[in-house]
């Protein structure tokens, strides 16, 4: 008999994830059931429920402690977004006042929303571009450091749990600024820029947040932990 | 008083399942099995999540299996009631069957 090899992506997910990631009946489990010919939205949604069923079990027995480190990651996140944004300032903003005072805007909250203008000169538009990039990677991989360090829960459920509460968020303004197209004809390209370039970032947001943590995500230290 | 375990819906349907299948009872013949007698589609995460619940309750006890290759070389995790576990069962038994007697609105399955 021929086996089926199941997603990678989301074994993978499940093997970082997953509530008991020690406990390989689990994945074992998954794969039996999708030799029986099922899809793979199928074997996703299977996994998607293991893993949040089991962050939401996490949640309720540790509500106070859950809480307080996914406010304190947060509270982490916002500071390093504000060096951030104070860095762009004094290398680009006080540096070049009246060039980008119309070409580049800055949103210190989050940096990911900055744009660029056409009327800046193409050295100070693509230097001010790369410092965001590297700022951005840089306050993402902290963050994600900080929670593969966490000891009042497991690392793993805050990486997840902050990396779900980002993407909710983002989803959140998407949603709020695919109504404004809706109702203003005259912002709709900008906008719509600013969406597509969200989608395109979030998994990246993700994979660096996953690299900074990787500490907590690698199974044997798992072991160690729990 | 000391306070009783108590079951929900999901977790009585899987301790039946369990009760059911016997001494094999795991991850995938608990779903199918439950899959089997509603008719609807069950999440694997629902069932570990209700086991590992009945686990902590004391109501269920698991032990590893061997891993076999149509597994993709992983155990299987089997699960058997205690007897903690069944006198609960039996219990809400009688209390679902007393619950049930006397109502005229479910006689001859006209509700």
């Amino acid at each position: 008999m021929t086996l089926r090899h199941t997603p990678k992506a989301a074994t993978w997910f499940l093997d970082r994830f997953g509530p008991n990631t020690e406990d390989e009946s689990v994945v074992g489990d998954l794969f039996e059931r999708y030799q029986r010919g099922h899809g793979s939205i199928w074997y996703w949604r299977q996994v998607l429920s293991i893993v949040f069923v089991g962050l939401y079990r996490e949640i309720l027995q540790n509500k106070r402690s859950f809480i307080t480190e996914l406010a304190k990651t947060w509270c982490v996140w916002g500071v390093l977004q504000f060096a951030a944004g104070m860095i762009l300032m004094v290398r680009y903003v006080l540096l070049h006042p009246n060039e980008l005072l119309f070409g580049i805007r800055v949103y210190g909250f989050p940096l990911l929303t900055l744009q660029s203008g056409a009327e800046s000169t193409h050295a100070t538009k693509w230097g001010f571009l790369l410092l965001t990039l590297a700022l951005n990677v840089l306050t993402l991989f902290l963050v994600g450091r900080y929670c593969a360090r966490s000891s009042l829960i497991h690392p793993r459920s805050l990486l997840l749990a902050f990396i779900t509460t980002y993407v909710v968020w983002d989803a959140g303004w998407m949603a709020t600024a695919l109504l404004m197209i809706a109702q203003d004809p005259q912002i709709q390209i900008n906008l719509a820029l600013a969406i597509i370039r969200d989608l395109v970032a979030l998994p990246l947001i993700a994979a660096v947040i996953c690299l900074g943590g990787r500490r907590a995500l690698s199974p044997v230290t798992q072991l160690k932990r729990v | 008083m000391a306070t009783q375990p108590t079951l929900s819906n999901f977790e009585l349907m899987v301790m039946l399942a369990i009760i059911r299948i016997g001494d094999g009872a795991y991850g995938v013949s608990i779903s199918d099995e439950i899959e089997e007698v509603t008719g609807s589609e069950v999440l694997l995460g629902s069932v570990y999540d209700a086991v590992n619940r009945l686990e902590e309750k004391g109501l269920i006890e698991s032990s590893m299996g061997e891993a076999t290759p149509e597994r993709g070389g992983r155990a299987k995790r089997h699960f058997r009631a205690t007897s903690k576990g069944l006198r609960l069962v039996r219990e809400t038994q009688r209390s679902l069957v007393k619950l049930w007697k006397g109502l005229p609105q479910l006689k001859g399955g006209e509700a």
